[in-house]
């Protein structure tokens, strides 16, 4: 069930969106419904398929475990070749996902922060705490702090105006 | 014709669009020459600030950032076994080898020259093109661009994962992502759930961004140490005689090139077939080649870096011609001209010629100008690559947030390059290819506008058109052949192997 599970999330997800587009298309105008529902149909069948595949891969894979042989991870490739980077060994590690889980808390905590504290505040404080966070030195962290508020307020407010919202505390703070 | 040439060579000789073009030749060279942050990542952070700028300086930045990553990916394959993107994995062949028996100079100068050769080569061949191309595109109609659009989403996901299914669902993915907002032609809103920031679409840059540098980042955090751990040593002695070895073996580069140029108008195909192919026709055609190919032959380097770079003006024959981006980086290409006015199709090669040309002259002097900066700064862009993911982490982040806000100014773009970054992860972990998707979002809009021009004319009778089913026959055979020819050798292998095993 797991190998189930594990092999086939991705591709159930992507059967159910193309399932809603089609629902969600039949109610649409003639013109917005053409290629929306001709989206959301060849979405279906080639998911279906490729599910298909998956569950048979998987069965065939559950059989051979119980006959004693060990299970590989066979599908059919592709002769283009690989133009995606792939998984390195380093991510697959119980290492490499909490990397992941700790850039994602990095990321999201940035928006968080943007929105409350906005950016002239946020991007050098990320900068700070992530380079204080791996040990690097004040040194560093100074100058590389300085360096992109340098460039959130010379480059990104003073020479291209971008217009930086106000976060929300100072928001409530100011009215 | 002659005109356009001289209007498009004006246009980016411009003190401004010049400077745009060196801005992005050395912020991509950099970018570029340290692995996992890519000729992707590399566009879609510099994309942005495109938006803001005119016509030509626009288009010589974002051409430039492009033209130049196959020519800096040479520098971590030759120096540490680090392919820096596609195109660069059969350059470690000889290329590391070459570095290990002290000729990294060598090999760096060798594929340098190489690379600024078929760059050049590659833009004639475009140039070659047009006057062929352009009565060819006149005679299309609504019914062939749509199959044409078609065809380039299938062949890109078919081609550019482990298996073609998963590569065409992600394509078809995208295209229902372009879905996502008002419908141009009706206003009708789709999937947009009462959001206002949804009525616009979902930003390509945002996307991008999301989608191929968050996952990168991770990756360089996973990593948890340097990209390399050998020491550089001295640069400067060689570098004369492999641009020296470059002109010597200028046959090798010129046949390298055609195969490059070959690959590069089949969508789908990209830089890692390029390579290879390259590769493999230089171990053919080379004398003594089987015996020298492997251990740091200087011409295994010079075939390899001559494909990749003159691919690139082949890849931009569809891509300009019939607004089919053969791979995701065109397709970010594809969506920046766009963005600032210019369509490719069929206006790129009538009204907007000089624009056509101006692409030609920024491939010429950009592959030639990176090849002379790279020569002179290798040092200094192989030193990116001493750097502690610790260090780049927080900048690829700061300027992913930064690039994707600049987008449209809204913080909601913000987080939508987060959410597509854990698309991003997630897809990447279960082998799904992500360069489907992108295609798939930049062409969703022109498909569906070909779709429905098509049905007007026509009515459901579009699909039988003989243009059409002459296209769509092309695909079956595109996409069936190779697979036939590996199934072919994978049979005679077994047989081999069958027989090996009885004598």
């Amino acid at each position: 069930m797991i190998g189930y599970l594990k092999r086939s999330t991705i591709t159930v997800l992507l059967l159910l969106l193309f399932i809603y587009i089609v629902i969600g298309g039949s109610g649409m105008s003639a013109q917005a419904r053409l290629f929306t529902l001709a989206v959301g149909w060849i979405g279906i069948v080639i998911v279906g398929v490729q599910l298909i595949r998956e569950l048979i891969l998987q069965r065939n894979e559950n059989q051979l475990v119980a006959s004693g042989h060990s299970a590989t991870e066979s599908e059919e490739e592709s002769p283009g070749g690989n133009v995606d980077f792939a998984v390195t060994d380093e991510e697959k590690t119980a290492y490499g996902r909490m990397a992941a889980i700790e850039q994602f808390g990095w990321l999201w905590g940035m928006i968080a922060s943007l929105w409350l504290l906005g950016f002239y505040i946020t991007v050098p404080a990320m900068m700070w705490l992530y380079l204080r966070r791996h040990g690097e030195s004040w040194r560093l962290t100074l100058l590389m702090t300085s360096g992109i508020w340098l460039a959130v307020w010379g480059l990104f407010h003073e020479l291209l105006y971008l217009p930086f919202p106000e976060g929300y505390l100072f928001s409530l703070l100011g009215g | 014709m002659f005109d356009a040439a001289l209007q498009g060579l004006m246009g980016i000789l411009q003190w401004k669009a010049f400077a745009m073009m060196m801005i992005g030749i050395v912020i991509s060279s950099t970018l570029v020459a340290m692995p996992g942050v890519g000729s992707k990542t590399a566009i879609a952070l510099l994309l942005p600030f495109a938006f803001v700028l005119e016509k030509y300086e626009a288009i010589a930045l974002i051409v430039s950032v492009w033209a130049v990553s196959n020519t800096a990916n040479s520098i971590t394959a030759i120096l540490f076994s680090v392919p820096g993107g596609g195109g660069s994995q059969a350059t470690i062949m000889d290329g590391y080898p070459m570095a290990k028996n002290g000729e990294a100079a060598r090999a760096l100068g060798a594929a340098f020259t190489a690379s600024a050769i078929g760059g050049v080569l590659g833009a004639l061949a475009l140039l070659a093109a047009i006057p062929m191309v352009r009565p060819l595109v006149l005679l299309l109609g609504p019914p062939e661009f749509f199959m044409l659009v078609m065809m380039g989403v299938v062949m890109v996901g078919a081609l550019a994962g482990k298996t073609p299914l998963k590569g065409i669902a992600i394509g078809v993915l995208g295209f229902a992502i372009s879905l996502i907002g008002i419908q141009s032609q009706t206003g009708t809103p789709r999937y947009t759930f009462d959001i206002l920031y949804l009525f616009d679409g979902i930003g390509l840059v945002p996307l991008t961004i999301g989608l191929f540098a968050i996952p990168e980042l991770i990756s360089l955090a996973a990593r948890g140490k340097t990209i390399s751990n050998v020491d550089l040593g001295d640069l400067s002695a060689g570098r004369l005689q492999g641009i020296k070895d470059a002109f010597k073996n200028w046959w090798l580069v010129v046949r390298c090139s055609m195969v490059g140029v070959w690959v590069g108008i089949i969508p789908g195909l990209g830089s890692s077939v390029a390579d290879w192919f390259a590769y493999g026709h230089a171990l053919q055609t080379c004398k003594g080649a089987s015996k020298t190919f492997g251990k740091g032959d200087v011409r295994g380097v010079i075939a390899v870096d001559a494909a990749t770079n003159a691919k690139e003006g082949g890849a931009l024959i569809p891509t300009l011609a019939f607004g089919i981006p053969g791979s995701s980086t065109l397709a970010l290409i594809f969506g920046g001209l766009l963005v600032v006015g210019v369509t490719p199709g069929k206006e790129i090669l009538t009204t907007q010629l000089d624009v056509t040309f101006s692409i030609i002259w920024l491939l010429i002097i950009s592959s030639i100008l990176t090849s002379v900066l790279c020569l002179m700064f290798t040092k200094q862009l192989a030193m990116a690559t001493m750097l502690r993911p610790t260090v780049l982490v927080p900048v690829v982040l700061a300027m992913a947030v930064l690039g994707s806000f600049a987008h449209s100014n809204r913080l909601e773009d913000v987080a939508v390059m987060a959410i597509f970054g854990v698309l991003g992860y997630f897809l990447r972990l279960g082998n799904w290819p992500r360069p489907p998707l992108l295609l798939g979002v930049v062409l969703g809009p022109l498909a569906e506008r070909f779709m429905w021009t098509s049905y007007q004319i026509y009515g459901y009778g579009f699909l039988v058109r003989p243009g059409v089913l002459i296209i769509a026959a092309i695909l079956v055979v595109s996409l069936a052949y190779p697979m036939w020819q590996k199934r072919q050798a994978e049979r005679a292998q077994k047989a081999e192997l069958a027989a090996g095993g009885e004598s």
